[in-house]
């Protein structure tokens, strides 16, 4: 059981970590709250849904379309809704709390009542020392999770586009006055934040069911851990994000759903009473 | 022969005066004519039609509304000598108790006096204002003596109540199957734990208590059953009742179980699942044998309406009904034909006629129960419409009936 509870827990990080990196991402450049985040969740599910079961695109080729498509979706909403309101927190806030409620009724509409489903290429049980048992879908898509999250820090870390990103998060005005376009370097930033939560939604859908409410669950959990690691750290979200897969699992296995649940919630709780900026904040 | 634009211009305004004025010479004040007026009967959809459960909202919606279509198709009702029209006004309530609560309020501020709504977990909240306020409700909602009382006159519950689903159907299935080791697997709301009492009761009764190994209770909207399930599988069950899930949870815990290596047996008696997306989500060898109440199977029709029913309802929505469209379909039919019948709209009249009124409808005679009922007790009140309870099993990714 323990072996279970620890793989179980390993799988959950690294999906939350992918659902939540977007988020963090958008948060740490713009410093603002993105509530149509699960939008762009469910919008990546949905997308892949119809390219993989309706068109009959292979997975991944599906799953790179997505990765073609969402920058463009994501700097469109960006310069569209995003760019003009963005100096005022609250008016930013609201318009992305608009599209999440728009966009998920429209779903109902749009895509119809029936949960879908989306199938994984690789299928089949690998059995682990201690009796423990893994989907082969779940270990693919954590490692492909973690992969995502490589590809994340390099281009943050080690690009031009990284370097420009990190400067206009750090200062926009002094980033300008260096000749970089911060407006432009937003953009790119809000557009990288969108595909990654809509790949997050694409590799997830193989693993839970898709409908037009799918991303709300998943960006509950993204914010528990932003909030968690630290408000726009990246490498923050990460631990925190294995850290309530582990609750998760352990707290669900152990204790019961209920007070695995608490124990996350819980844990929030305590880190903002002593550490406010979370885990990897400044302070 | 020269055509200026300005000419053009004259002529459209010419043309859309005498448009105009044949409008006004036809229209019924010019003419003296009067047409009789129709009056408008409001019933509120207070449903999920977003979140986990909008599959059943969607369903429970579209089968009042294709009653409400065949009523007014027929000309509507007259009361006294006027006619009325049925309208259905929606409300999505996202499952949660405070917004079905807050859909209630403004459906009874924009005129609806009669109501359908589904799940005891947001009913329950809404029975105050529903007594207070004299709303004619129809519901699908399991629960028991806790909804269907004497003190809930207008609440009238279109689908059986756990008292037949679980305590009579499902002790007979877990009889039948030798179960052993049971755990109960449900949502974790008001139907839920209202599943979980009716089960440990009907248990008892029929001295099988110690067959239940565990009870756990985890939110509707959840993806990942791998903790939990975890959990209830070191009990080494063989049986897992799911009580009251919509599809795609079903779905998922049945595949996340069999992930797992659990080679038990399934059941799902409260949620009447859609086939479809369970098929489609859970996988087909995944869901195989699972047992379920409520729903036929599409090639065991029983009567011709139904199939006629069952044809219409694909035809404009491209998928087959589910259980709780032809639940809310006949009973609104029943509701539709009690107002009529009690040639009033004093709620009180209408809801003594419902008691009383038997019809036929998509699987034959409807009529109310509970009232002196062995089998419902504490209900004292006929607020429970009976049909026939199909029970079914999945044979490679259909329903057939379990015999």
């Amino acid at each position: 059981m323990f072996m279970q509870m620890a793989v179980t827990g390993l799988v959950l990080g690294s999906i939350y970590m992918l659902v939540a990196s977007g988020l963090t991402l958008i948060y740490g450049i713009m410093h603002q709250v993105n509530m149509a985040h699960g939008v762009f969740f469910m919008l990546g599910a949905m997308a892949t849904y119809y390219a993989t079961e309706v068109i009959g695109l292979p997975y991944f080729v599906a799953l790179f379309a997505v990765v073609l498509v969402f920058p463009i979706i994501g700097a469109a909403f960006e310069r569209g809704i995003f760019r003009n309101i963005r100096h005022i927190w609250l008016a930013g806030y609201m318009a992305t709390v608009g599209v999440w409620m728009l966009m998920e009724g429209l779903g109902w509409q749009v895509f119809g009542t029936e949960q879908k489903a989306v199938s994984f290429p690789i299928t089949g049980l690998i059995r682990l020392p201690g009796g423990a048992v893994l989907p082969a879908n779940k270990l693919w898509v954590g490692l492909i999770a973690i992969a995502i999250m490589a590809g994340v820090y390099y281009l943050v870390g080690r690009t031009a586009l990284g370097r420009q990103l990190r400067a206009v998060e750090q200062n926009p005005r002094a980033a300008e006055l260096m000749g970089i376009n911060a407006d432009r370097a937003m953009a790119k930033g809000f557009a990288l934040g969108v595909t990654l939560a809509a790949l997050a939604g694409g590799l997830v859908s193989t693993l839970y069911s898709v409908d037009p409410s799918c991303g709300s669950t998943p960006m509950l959990k993204a914010f528990i851990i932003i909030i968690l690691g630290g408000l726009g750290n990246v490498t923050g979200s990460v631990i925190a994000a294995y850290i309530l897969g582990f609750i998760d699992s352990f707290g669900g296995s152990l204790l019961g759903y209920q007070a695995g649940h608490f124990m996350g919630f819980g844990l929030v709780i305590l880190i903002l009473i002593f550490k406010p900026s979370g885990i990897m904040g400044d302070e | 022969m020269r055509i200026s634009l300005k000419s053009i211009g004259m002529t459209v305004k010419l043309l859309a005066i005498v448009a105009l004025s044949a409008g006004l010479i036809m229209s019924p004040a010019m003419t003296g004519g009067v047409q009789a007026e129709v009056k408008k009967l409001k019933i509120l959809s207070n449903n999920p039609f977003s979140g986990k459960a909008a599959s059943w909202g969607f369903s429970q919606d579209r089968g009042v509304g294709l009653a409400v279509d065949k009523v007014n198709q027929a000309g509507g009702i007259k009361i006294n000598g006027e006619t009325y029209m049925w309208e259905k006004i929606q409300c999505d309530n996202r499952y949660i108790p405070a917004d079905a609560v807050s859909c209630l309020k403004r459906g009874v501020a924009q005129g609806a006096k009669f109501m359908c709504t589904l799940g005891g977990a947001v009913t329950k909240p809404q029975i105050p204002l529903i007594n207070k306020d004299k709303i004619v409700t129809i519901a699908a909602i399991a629960g028991g003596a806790d909804f269907t009382n004497a003190n809930n006159k207008y609440l009238f519950r279109t689908m059986p109540s756990a008292d037949l689903t679980i305590a009579i159907e499902g002790i007979k299935i877990y009889k039948k199957l030798g179960v052993k080791k049971l755990v109960l697997l449900t949502a974790d709301n008001v139907l839920g734990h209202s599943d979980a009492k009716t089960l440990k009761n009907a248990l008892k009764v029929n001295k099988m208590s110690d067959i239940l190994v565990a009870e756990e209770f985890v939110p509707i909207d959840t993806g990942d059953f791998t903790p939990v399930l975890t959990r209830v599988l070191a009990k080494n069950p063989d049986h897992i009742e799911g009580g009251a899930w919509p599809a795609a949870g079903l779905a998922l815990l049945i595949k996340q179980a069999r992930e797992l290596g659990y080679k038990g047996t399934f059941t799902n008696l409260s949620g009447a699942p859609k086939v479809g997306p369970l098929v489609k989500i859970g996988g087909k060898k995944n869901v195989e044998g699972v047992i379920m109440l409520r729903l036929w199977p599409p090639d065991q029709l029983p009567t011709q309406a139904f199939k006629d029913y069952w044809a219409e309802y694909r035809k404009l929505y491209k998928q087959d009904p589910g259980a709780n469209s032809w639940e809310s379909y006949m009973a609104f039919m029943h509701l539709s034909a009690a107002v009529e019948k009690a040639q009033s709209l004093d709620p009180d009249k209408i809801v003594a006629v419902m008691r009383d009124l038997k019809i036929v409808s998509l699987l034959g005679e409807l009529q109310l129960i509970g009232k002196d009922n062995p089998l419902l007790p504490g209900y004292g009140i006929n607020n429970q419409y009976t049909s026939p309870l199909p029970v079914t099993v999945l044979k490679d990714g259909n329903p057939i009936i379990y015999k």
